[in-house]
């Protein structure tokens, strides 16, 4: 350290750090970062040691931004300007002829509430609704949503499953109310359970803002990136990270079919049973014992068949419930 | 030279070490270590050199020399280090530029207490971290400041945000990038509220 090191500054660090913040936008911008997008990246990376540490430094500095986004108490979005005024009429005309299309089994309109109109899936049951915005919502087995009559996109999961698909419009908001907090869509696709007071949303596809229930009259909000999975209860938000095919396999129903990787014969159990009238009893001793495989959403018979045949147990029948024991 | 013994050592010493750092681990050290002493080595080297203009470049050579280091072993800690080579190179610079630094190396002097000075409790810093963050985007361009907030808070992509703001995507483009920029300084060099 004695000599001073020989330094070619080629590149102003101002310039060099502006370079840098364009290559983290540009990755976080683009949804399909491809091999050569990150080749690009990594020869400029390691053309210089200033590029390298002023895109470390300018990576976590904008890191420290998202920690914003998570925590920041909500608040209320901007008043719309005028200019928009009128292009959210259009919208309200266009959201007022929503109309429900393909929909075998409608159990019941809302007479409570004139506003909504309900609709519903029995157990094992699925249907889709495919709104006249070009959303579509598919509910799973044992569901309940509520749609808006007439204006608005707000819709209400009172219980049970259903998947989203939504037709996003920056300026009329798609919103899921649920027990505990919403979810606001900004482009997506995604799926929401709501199950004993717990809600989980589940984001496959674009982003959404999930809104934690209000708490002294204080609202926490998340943005969710594809993968991201929420776990709210009335008082409580945690946020996972779950692998595409993870998610792909827990969306199964959408095909009819119960996908199980590393699931205990527990876990196993307690999906069976949200479709069928047949009611799987596992016993304890076994309760932890791993399953894999792929079966009909109805087919309890085969699953039981198949813990006998792969895992040596005994199956019993008694009216609706199914017993497994050792 | 004001440079002390023990340093000197420690650097020999760290010279002599060749084990390969993983450039992740070399990436948590510096995040980790060294970007939360940045306000305090801009205050020093405020104090030292009259040229704001040059402050990020020294800024960035400092950064340099001690990543060189750093590649063979992650010197922990790193604040003797880190001002002894923020030292080293200001008097290399005097001595090229021909100045004689009476006021720099008062300074100098100076700011060694300084850079003993402790770091907040990270407690504290997780505490502040929401009001430092609102601090520094309202040193932001209002139109930077909402296309930051579009994406960060609201996380809209650049076609909604020009959507939102109605603009064109290029300006969003722009607006993102220095809005970005500088908040990405001043959250690491004005780390003190």
């Amino acid at each position: 350290m004695s000599e001073p090191m020989q330094h070619a500054v080629s590149q102003g660090a101002d310039a060099i750090h502006a370079r840098a913040v364009e290559w983290l936008l540009a990755r976080e911008d683009n949804e399909d970062w491809s091999g050569a997008d990150q080749a690009a990246l990594d020869a400029w990376l390691n053309e210089a040691p200033e590029h390298l540490l002023a895109y470390w430094r300018a990576k976590s500095g904008w890191k420290r931004t998202e920690v914003l986004s998570a925590l920041r108490p909500f608040r209320p979005q901007p008043k719309p300007e005028p200019a928009h005024n009128w292009k959210r009429f259009r919208l309200a005309m266009v959201a007022a002829s929503v109309a429900v299309i393909g929909i075998a089994g409608i159990i019941a309109a809302n007479w409570k509430t004139e506003r909504y109109v309900t609709y519903s899936t029995a157990l094992g049951g699925h249907k889709t609704l495919a709104l006249g915005d070009g959303s579509e919502i598919e509910l799973n087995t044992d569901t309940v949503v509520r749609l808006p009559k007439g204006v608005g996109r707000q819709v209400i999961l009172e219980k049970g499953e259903a998947f989203f698909q939504v037709r996003h419009d920056d300026s009329n908001p798609f919103i899921v109310t649920t027990n505990s907090g919403r979810v606001v869509d900004l482009g997506t696709k995604f799926v929401i359970r709501q199950h004993n007071r717990v809600v989980k949303v589940s984001l496959v596809e674009g982003r959404a803002r999930f809104e934690g229930a209000s708490q002294e009259g204080e609202k926490r909000s998340v943005v969710l990136d594809p993968g991201d999975v929420v776990l709210a209860t009335a008082d409580s938000v945690s946020l996972m990270k779950k692998p595409a095919r993870e998610l792909s396999n827990e969306m199964g129903w959408r095909h009819g079919m119960l996908i199980f990787r590393h699931k205990t014969l527990a876990e196993a159990a307690d999906e069976f049973n949200r479709y069928n009238t047949e009611k799987i009893i596992v016993d304890p001793s076994v309760a932890h014992l791993e399953i894999r495989g792929t079966f009909h959403t109805a087919d309890v018979s085969l699953f039981a068949r198949m813990t006998e045949k792969a895992l040596g147990l005994h199956t019993s029948t008694k009216g609706n419930d199914i017993s497994i024991t050792r | 030279m004001v440079e002390t013994p023990e340093t000197t050592r420690e650097l020999n010493e760290l010279h002599a070490r060749s084990a390969g750092v993983s450039a992740h681990d070399l990436e948590a050290w510096f995040v980790s270590e060294v970007l939360p002493l940045e306000p305090a080595l801009m205050q020093f080297l405020q104090h030292s050199w009259r040229r704001p203009a040059d402050l990020a470049d020294l800024r960035q050579d400092i950064y340099v020399r001690l990543y060189e280091v750093a590649k063979t072993k992650p010197p922990h800690p790193v604040k003797p280090l880190l001002f002894t080579i923020a030292r080293n190179l200001l008097i290399d610079r005097f001595r090229r530029e021909r100045i004689i630094p009476i006021e720099g190396v008062a300074d100098l002097a100076e700011i060694e207490v300084a850079s003993d000075a402790p770091t907040p409790d990270r407690s504290v810093i997780a505490r502040d971290e929401v009001r430092r963050l609102e601090a520094a985007l309202e040193k932001l361009p209002p139109r930077c400041r909402e296309a930051v907030m579009l994406r960060r808070v609201e996380g809209l992509n650049r076609a909604e945000i020009a959507l939102r703001m109605g603009i064109s995507k290029e300006t969003v483009g722009a607006h993102l990038r220095d809005g970005a920029r500088l908040l990405i300084d001043l959250l690491h060099d004005r780390d003190t509220p």
